[in-house]
């Protein structure tokens, strides 16, 4: 296990080029869902105000 | 064929096909990944000149391949979108440019942890290694592009021309180790011929190619949901959407 973690005296290099890949993956999957998140969020806000702005509209129409 | 086209590029089916496609590409590239790090950490013997140095190569490989396969797919996009004005085309670009970028930094870095025990320093203004920090600069520059504008449609536009002039440093990149004396290595695997590498060194690379891929696409898929959305969050599908499954995400 030693020698595994040592890697022939590149354990310096070797492992943090891999963490460094560990994190680009973790990194990709974290900002993407957060990017749909927002975009979901965006788009319930925007839902949301036609729903004002067109029961609006027919108060003003009935008037 | 063209009304399957059509079908796809209508935004409302992109996103419901791609909430679909994409646990089937996410879950078994991160499985294949598991294994192929498994067989390059573990598995793959020590190279007989670089030790368990080489190692190196199977985050390394991967990473700028992608760099420059995303930019690929990034450029062709982004013609499609200027040329016959799809919209999906523009969400793809703009999707793909950050997991890019992200991709292309790991290349540079895990090139530059190899570079310093095997070459002795780890930068060197070599045509390999500039011209993919050049391509690094260009997924910036293309997404603070994209940011300056408020308007979408206007940032499709001027980051697509960005991007598709852009193109021209991929086969710059490619050919570098060939056409100048580069402190890089040339390839290990060619589309034709054998590859220089012996097969249990060669079999967790392939496999970390593929994975790697897979896990691109899901997270390109996740992206361009996000884009269609920003896009058509007015359009009545979204809101039919939002009304059927509120507070979703």
């Amino acid at each position: 296990m030693e020698d595994f973690l040592a890697m022939g005296g590149y354990a310096r290099f070797v492992w943090s080029a891999f963490g460094l890949w560990f994190v680009c993956v973790i990194f990709n999957i974290v900002s993407a869902r957060r990017r749909i998140r927002i975009s979901l969020e965006h788009a319930s806000v925007a839902a949301a105000r036609q729903r004002v702005r067109r029961r609006k509209a027919r108060k003003k129409s009935k008037t | 064929m063209w009304t399957w086209f059509h079908q796809l590029a209508s935004p409302p089916h992109f996103y419901r096909l791609a909430g679909i496609f994409s646990p089937w590409l996410f879950w078994p590239s991160l499985i294949l990944m598991a294994i192929g790090l498994y067989g390059g950490l573990v598995l793959a013997p020590a190279d007989y000149q670089q030790g368990d140095g080489f190692r190196i190569i199977y985050v390394h490989v991967p990473s700028a391949y992608l760099s420059t396969t995303i930019y690929g797919v990034m450029a062709v996009a982004s013609g499609i979108g200027l040329i016959w004005r799809i919209k999906l085309a523009h969400a793809v670009a703009a999707g793909a440019a950050p997991i890019g970028a992200s991709f292309t930094a790991v290349a540079l870095v895990t090139g530059m942890l190899w570079g310093k025990p095997m070459w002795g320093t780890y930068w060197e203004w070599d045509p390999r290694l500039t011209s993919e920090l050049i391509l690094l600069f260009i997924y910036f520059g293309y997404m603070s592009l994209r940011a300056s504008f408020e308007d979408i449609g206007k940032a499709d536009r001027a980051s697509g021309i960005l991007a598709v002039i852009g193109v021209v440093n991929l086969p710059i990149i490619h050919y570098s180790v060939i056409w100048w004396s580069s402190i890089h290595q040339g390839p290990s695997i060619k589309k034709l011929g054998a590859p220089s590498i012996s097969g249990d060194m060669l079999w967790p690379l392939l496999l970390l190619i593929g994975a790697s891929t897979l896990f691109f696409g899901a997270m390109l898929l996740y992206r361009v949901q996000a884009e269609v959305l920003d896009r058509e969050h007015h359009s009545r599908w979204v809101q039919e959407l939002l009304g059927e499954t509120p507070g979703e995400g």
